[in-house]
């Protein structure tokens, strides 16, 4: 029997591994972009257990909204990173250090 | 319309001073030495039916408050004017010296490339002391009290090009600026005590006040300590010891300047200051007896510097010091009317002397040294009887006005009947002894025995303009003291003041005759004949012991030495402020220390912004984790 507590660790799993994705990968910011829409995706997961749980269709509904928020969103990342490229010739987060104080 | 009088006197002063320095070189040096003479002679006569009024009307005093300036809940300070009889007796004199040296500054400036600067200068003067004498206000008074001194300090330096004029105004502005300072701690003391800087409202509330019940400060109480800072400024103001040392090295200045302003008006000002606020220092029971010492102290010890001095103007600059002495002196006892009495005298005689030196400097082609002068009496008659008359005044030559106002300060010294005004009384015995000694030296060696210097052929009367300014004051120097029974009853402002001595004219003058004045001057006059007509001074001065004290007293006490040593201390302790506290301290630990701590401190939080995004998110990620940890461990 697959309880509630099997999805929320599931969902977490999902959520700890983006974030790894995050801050250990180091070779592409593709893949970065990824990690965040994984992240998102396990939060919509966490949406959908306690919708379904609680029988309010709200958070079902919410994750279409974040679904459309998160297209509309890499769609700029992508754009970002497409005219990185453009202007750097490489994708490597190791070179993206401008940030420092 | 006798309000507009009075307004229209300082407009017109203004006005002139205002053409005098912006007008272009259209307006030649006569012409704008007329114009400039006209406009201060008809203030004059403004003046005098301001006079007549006041002394036609019993009890009139002219007052309005015709401008708010500041209006600040409780503090008002205003402009405007109040006539008295002090008041209108001190604008008459000023004005009077005041056009009979712009007349003959017309003939003295002649040839100076900056005559209308001169006029302009003069005028703006005038100006300000007409505003110091006529104002109802403290803070009015202070504003003419600085402005004179301004113009002083211009006029001084008029000579700019000359080292020595430079350092002399320099050193009259700065020590009045010490003046100054405790003047206006002076003026805000009173003004807290009785709440008004308005002379009228100032009075009527010190009636309210319970004198007896003031608050003591280190045993003196508040009205005496506020009465000393204000008589502080007058010492400057007045040059009264040790206050003093600026008013000889002002005659650096023209000499018509010197007997202007630093012989008749501008030096009187304090004495004016400290009669205007007579009613408050009537209650100054221990700042009347400073003042009483200090004024002794100037009569005499100037005094006798005088008789050492080598340079005409700097002998008739120190016996203006010994006469203030006398004023100051008088003011000491509460005998306002007294000294004003000599105040007015003085300021025609003493004129007239510096103008008629200024005739003969200007003879002998600017030679002031009177080791090179002598026998002048052939070649200049006219000068040499004014100033013969000028001398016979002030050392108080019967019938003359110097004798009338000193022997009234002498009589209301020796009457106050007190250990300290007996003391003071002869220390005034013996100045009158040594002002005739200086006096009679001066013109000795100036006017008789035989010239020292040249050709005596070459040397003549200078123009009528020079020469009628000094007929007119000799005139007034021999009749103004006559008017003496006007004095001994003019009420200084509202209150009744000391009751003086006084049976009438005749019985004054042969008091007078036979009081031992008379014994100083004949003794100064055989004193003088003997040194100086007879030439006996070398011989004199050989013996050893008077050669000791001419040491002393032409070493000038060592006043100067004492005011250089004090800006010298004044000098290192600032030099030692600013390398050891403002350097170190405050530069190199404060100012400049601060950031370099912060800047090292600061290495060590950059290297956490390394610019790379896994440091950032995993640094936000780790956050997060701690701060939930923390609320959970919280809840639970």
């Amino acid at each position: 029997m697959i309880t509630m507590t099997h999805y929320l660790v599931f969902s977490a799993l999902l959520f700890c591994i983006s974030v790894a994705g995050i801050f250990i990968n180091r070779k592409n910011i593709l893949l970065l972009l990824m990690s965040i829409e994984l992240m998102l995706l396990s939060v919509n997961t966490n949406f959908i257990i306690f919708s379904n749980y609680s029988n309010d269709i709200t958070g079902q509904v919410f994750v279409f909204f974040i679904l459309a928020v998160a297209a509309a969103e890499s769609a700029i990342g992508l754009a970002i990173i497409v005219s990185l490229f453009r202007a750097r010739n490489s994708l490597e987060i190791n070179l993206i250090n401008k940030l420092k104080g | 319309m006798l309000e507009n009088l009075i307004i229209s006197i300082p407009i017109l002063l203004v006005l002139s001073s205002a053409v005098m320095g912006f007008s272009s070189s259209k307006l030649t040096n006569i012409n704008a030495g007329i114009i400039s003479s006209i406009l201060v002679f008809i203030s004059f006569i403004f003046s005098l039916v301001i006079f007549y009024y006041s002394f036609t009307n019993e009890n009139s005093i002219l007052y309005d408050d015709f401008y708010q300036w500041i209006s600040i809940s409780g503090l008002n300070i205003g402009m405007g004017y109040l006539i008295d009889k002090l008041s209108a007796m001190m604008m008459v004199v000023v004005l009077l010296i005041s056009f009979v040296v712009h007349v003959y500054s017309i003939g003295y400036m002649r040839d100076e490339k900056d005559f209308k600067r001169f006029f302009s200068y003069i005028a703006l003067f005038t100006f300000s002391m007409i505003l110091l004498v006529m104002s109802n206000n403290l803070i009015q008074l202070f504003i003419g009290w600085e402005g004179v001194g301004l113009v002083s300090y211009l006029l001084i330096g008029f000579f700019y090009k000359k080292e020595s004029a430079i350092k002399a105004n320099l050193k009259a502005f700065l020590i009045n600026r010490i003046g100054d300072m405790f003047f206006i701690i002076g003026i805000i003391m009173i003004f807290v005590l009785l709440d008004s800087f308005d002379y009228k409202t100032m009075f009527s509330n010190l009636k309210l006040v319970d004198i007896s019940n003031l608050e003591y400060y280190y045993g003196f109480n508040y009205i005496d300590i506020a009465c000393f800072f204000l008589f502080i400024g007058a010492m400057a103001k007045s040059a009264q010891i040790p206050l003093h040392v600026w008013l000889p090295d002002s005659m650096e200045g023209p000499t018509p300047i010197s007997a202007l302003i630093h012989a008749a008006t501008m030096v009187t000002a304090g004495i004016f200051m400290v009669a205007r606020l007579s009613p408050v220092y009537i209650y100054a029971e221990v700042t009347t007896d400073f003042i009483l010492i200090i004024g002794a102290l100037t009569a005499l010890f100037i005094g006798v510097i005088a008789i050492f001095d080598n340079d005409i103007k700097k002998v008739i600059a120190y016996s203006t010091i010994s006469q203030l002495g006398y004023m100051v002196s008088a003011l000491g006892i509460n005998a306002y009317t007294v000294s004003f009495f000599h105040l007015y005298t003085h300021a025609f005689f003493k004129a007239l002397l510096f103008l008629c030196a200024g005739s003969v400097i200007m003879s002998l082609h600017h030679n002031q040294d009177i080791t090179k002068m002598g026998g002048l009496r052939k070649r200049l008659p006219i000068t040499h009887f004014c100033f013969l008359v000028g001398t016979l005044c002030i050392i108080g030559f019967p019938l003359t006005s110097g004798f009338f106002s000193k022997d009234l300060i002498l009589e209301v010294m020796l009457y106050e009947n007190t250990d300290l005004s007996f003391f003071v009384y002869i220390l005034l015995l013996i100045g009158a002894l040594v002002t005739t000694v200086y006096s009679l030296r001066l013109i000795f060696i100036v006017f008789y025995g035989t010239y020292r210097g040249g050709d005596i052929k070459k040397i003549h009367e200078e123009s009528f303009v020079i020469l009628s300014p000094l007929i007119i004051l000799a005139t007034l120097s021999l009749i103004s003291g006559f008017v003496i029974h006007t004095f001994v009853e003019l009420p200084i402002f509202m209150f009744g003041v000391k009751e003086i001595h006084y049976e009438g004219l005749l019985p004054f003058i042969s008091h007078g005759v036979l009081s031992p004045a008379s014994v100083t001057l004949i003794a100064g006059f055989f004193i003088a004949k003997h040194l100086y007509l007879d030439n006996k001074e070398i011989s004199f001065l050989s013996n050893k012991y008077f050669k000791k004290i001419s040491m002393i007293i032409k070493s000038k006490y060592k006043f100067d030495e004492f005011f250089l040593n004090c800006s010298d201390f004044m000098k290192a302790t600032s030099y030692f402020a600013a390398t050891k506290f403002d350097i170190k301290i405050i530069d190199s630990f404060i100012v400049n220390g601060l950031p370099r701590k912060i800047n090292k401190l600061s290495t060590y939080f950059k290297s956490v912004s390394s610019g790379y995004l896994y440091h950032y998110a995993f640094l936000i990620v780790f956050s997060l984790v701690v701060i939930f940890g923390i609320i959970l461990a919280r809840v639970l």
